[in-house]
């Protein structure tokens, strides 16, 4: 009676059951929220790659690195079966390796994100919204003391600045495309203006994205402004955080389940019974493959 | 060992397939601008392949036996039915275009009109 495979592997399959649902909520909520994410006109109106700094080859870079230790993995498992210890142990090394890299990608990948302040609750929905952080970031580079400001009439000069654009702000006379010519101007200035450069977002962005090859500012066109406020963007920040968030803490724990036949062959100690061990683990990783396998194209690529 | 080594060969030649796949959704990513509608089902057509090849070959449930689809059917009706779920509730309501005030009076107004025109 019963099923003629190990328990440790139905066990593993039961859990990898409740996952697939995990993920597949995680993911079904996603292509809901992605569709019905419209403009006034009922066009779609989730950001592009472009203006979230989703890296489409940094995406595929990782889809090879998973594959690639999926296929180590399945190989690790036949060669620790066979009795080919030192072969097995070189693949779960490998496969370790490519789980390293998938997470120092990832984290290039929410760098870029966290320097742009892509971040869920951080982006400006809004031209308005856009104005207000604005002028709410510049005013916290006016309150640094006047030694970091390069002296007292600098720090002078930037307070008054800043209180002239809440002033504005207030009466709502201050435009985006306003506020966008003083921040450049405060950019020029010699001594806080690189502070402004690197703490005000739009500053950072003027950098990022419109100026050319020789350093100077390009015209705006609608997409470059489209950067300043992303609609939708703090929808897509928190699924993007949330899906991937729940993808590398998979991987990480993959990391914790080989460090331990890893350990065992460094002491020369794996046997031909640790294939078993070595067949669940390769299930999960399997599915921590699949689940990015969906994830690459739907966030990367796909476009509806 | 003949066996091992036609398994072998076959997770080699899953992996390149899985390659492959992978080398064309980037191709296909270059196109997105042009056609994205092609593009995204030719892509998701692609991730369903490649995790066909990775279920059925690597986590071995080619030569598992009926045990699979008691423990996979469930979860499957259950992930595709959970967007399907959803989808009326916030796919299609949620956001989408409500009668603002200044097309209530638009419409209204229209009617109104509309009245007018018959009274004469």
């Amino acid at each position: 009676m019963g099923l003629k495979m190990a328990n440790s592997k139905l066990c593993l399959w039961l859990f990898l059951g409740t996952e697939i649902m995990f993920f597949s909520a995680l993911i079904g909520t996603y292509i809901v929220l992605r569709l019905s994410s419209v403009d006034v006109d009922g066009d779609r109106a989730w950001p592009s790659n472009e203006i979230t700094h989703i890296v489409t080859i940094a995406g595929a870079i990782n889809t090879f690195v998973l594959i690639g230790s999926s296929w180590l993995v399945v190989k690790a498992h036949e060669e620790i079966a066979r009795g080919q210890f030192k072969e097995g142990l070189r693949d779960l090394l490998l496969v370790f390796a490519c789980a390293v890299l998938f997470l120092g990608i990832k984290g290039y990948e929410y760098q870029g994100k966290w320097t742009r302040d892509i971040l869920p609750g951080r982006i400006s929905e809004t031209r308005l919204q856009a104005v207000e952080k604005a002028v709410r970031q510049i005013g916290a580079v006016a309150a640094l003391d006047a030694e970091a400001l390069g002296g007292e009439p600098a720090r002078k000069d930037l307070v008054a600045q800043y209180t002239q654009l809440e002033t504005l702000l207030r009466q709502e006379k201050l435009t985006l495309a306003a506020t966008e010519d003083r921040v450049v101007s405060l950019t020029k200035h010699e001594s806080y203006g690189p502070l402004i450069e690197s703490h005000v977002m739009m500053a950072r962005i003027y950098h990022d994205r419109t100026r050319d090859e020789a350093g100077n500012l390009v015209s705006l066109d609608q997409e470059h402004h489209a950067a300043y406020y992303i609609p939708y963007g703090n929808l897509f920040a928190s699924c993007y955080f949330t899906i991937t968030g729940f993808h590398a803490i998979h991987v990480i724990v993959g990391m914790i389940i080989f460090f331990f036949p890893i350990k065992k062959g460094l002491m020369g100690g794996l046997e031909e019974a640790d294939a078993q061990y070595v067949e669940n683990a390769g299930l999960y990783w399997h599915f921590v493959d699949l689940v990015w396998i969906f994830l690459f194209p739907l966030i990367y690529i796909v476009q509806f | 060992m003949a066996d091992h080594e036609s398994h072998d060969k076959i997770y080699l030649r899953v992996f390149g397939a899985l390659c492959v796949f992978t080398l064309l959704s980037a191709i296909a990513d270059l196109f997105k601008e042009a056609s994205p509608g092609v593009v995204g089902v030719v892509v998701l057509a692609i991730a369903v392949a490649k995790a066909a090849c990775v279920m059925l070959f690597f986590m071995h449930l080619k030569w598992e036996r009926g045990w699979k689809y008691v423990l996979l059917a469930p979860t499957t009706i259950l992930a595709i039915g959970l967007p399907i779920a959803l989808m009326p509730d916030i796919g299609w309501n949620y956001y989408h275009k409500v009668p603002t005030e200044t097309m209530i009076e638009a419409e209204h107004h229209n009617s109104s009109a509309a009245a007018g025109d018959q009274d004469h």
